[in-house]
């Protein structure tokens, strides 16, 4: 009994302190643009050379416009969360010590040795799994995205991608994919968690100034 | 062993509080947070979280702040040092207690 009262309130925690990573839609336009520059990367790609990298500032940059529109979104109707300054220091350091070093050093591996396995899926999803332990956990679907990227390891052996670039730049679209799919799916995660109460104003409007109760 | 339940008087009231604790809970874990994702966690209605608020206020618990972001009147609730203090306190003791009751037997023997 007394844990079944006690985990929705873990919750509250975990969401609380990891505000800003379960606002998924800020992740959507980042996917896209990861899958439009795969595309246009890709050994296959219908894109003429000259207009790629006007083009693929383009994309970056609207990217980028979108997601900080969606965090203004999420700001006027979820509301505001400050975290406590250095809170996740030991996820910070982390996250740079250990998991962008491995994520290099596989990408490097794969690029440099061109092994018939893809270091880099087994790396990613270590790294996925990592990010949503670190993040108030829940959220299964990315439990389901590491068991992908463990998947994408086999595609240069399998025959479904030769091993280095062309592997890799199937890993990646894949990777926007997740970005798009988890992001909506934390969107959803988040709408569970904080739904609408039942006289929510939103776009940040409250009237506790004008409540009966006295505050300062 | 002493039944685990003697300890639930020590409990603080005005934390143990269904909303309360929600809010409490929540603010322990940020610097600050918005009226608006307050009420969207907790589910109550304006009038209602205002009033929890008031009292966590009026118990040195929380300091409440009004401020206009561009036109748009905001309150921003943020935890005190006692309001920190009495949460880590009070989860501290719901923990013992759930902890006391897993290991509590009931003397069944009568005596």
């Amino acid at each position: 009994m007394a844990s079944a009262r006690i985990d929705p309130l873990e919750q509250v925690r975990a969401v609380t302190s990891n505000f800003f990573f379960w606002q998924g839609l800020r992740w959507v336009p980042m996917g896209v643009a990861l899958l439009v520059v795969t595309w246009m990367l890709g050994s296959h790609t219908a894109a003429s050379k000259p207009w790629q990298s006007p083009l693929l500032g383009a994309v970056m940059i609207v990217s980028l416009a979108l997601s900080a529109a969606a965090g203004r979104w999420y700001d006027r109707v979820y509301g505001r969360v400050r975290g406590i300054p250095g809170a996740h220091a030991r996820r910070t350091r982390t996250k740079w010590l250990v998991v962008y070093p491995m994520l290099l050093a596989a990408l490097l591996a794969d690029v440099i040795l061109r092994p018939p396995v893809l270091v880099s899926g087994i790396a990613f999803a270590a790294a996925i799994e990592a990010y949503r332990r670190s993040t108030g956990g829940g959220r299964r679907h990315y439990i389901g995205a590491s068991v992908l990227f463990l998947g994408l390891t086999f595609v240069p052996v399998l025959g479904l991608a030769r091993p280095g670039i062309d592997a890799l730049n199937l890993l990646f679209g894949v990777l926007g994919g997740t970005y798009v799919i988890g992001g909506v799916l934390d969107h959803f995660a988040l709408r569970r968690v904080l739904p609408r109460a039942p006289d929510t104003r939103e776009h940040g409007y409250d009237d506790h100034a004008g409540s009966t109760a006295s505050v300062s | 062993m002493s039944a685990p339940f003697e300890h639930l008087a020590e409990l603080d009231r005005l934390v143990h509080e269904p909303a309360r604790l929600a809010i409490m809970t929540a603010l322990s874990a940020c610097e600050r947070a918005d009226f608006l994702y307050l009420q969207r966690l907790t589910g109550l209605s304006r009038g209602n979280l205002s009033s929890h608020l008031s009292k966590l206020e009026a118990a040195g618990l929380v300091a409440i702040e009004k401020e206009f972001v561009g036109k748009v009147p905001t309150t921003r609730v943020e935890p005190t040092r006692d309001g920190r203090a009495a949460i880590t306190r009070h989860w501290t003791q719901l923990e013992k207690l759930r902890q006391a009751s897993l290991e509590w037997t009931p003397d069944v023997s009568g005596a």
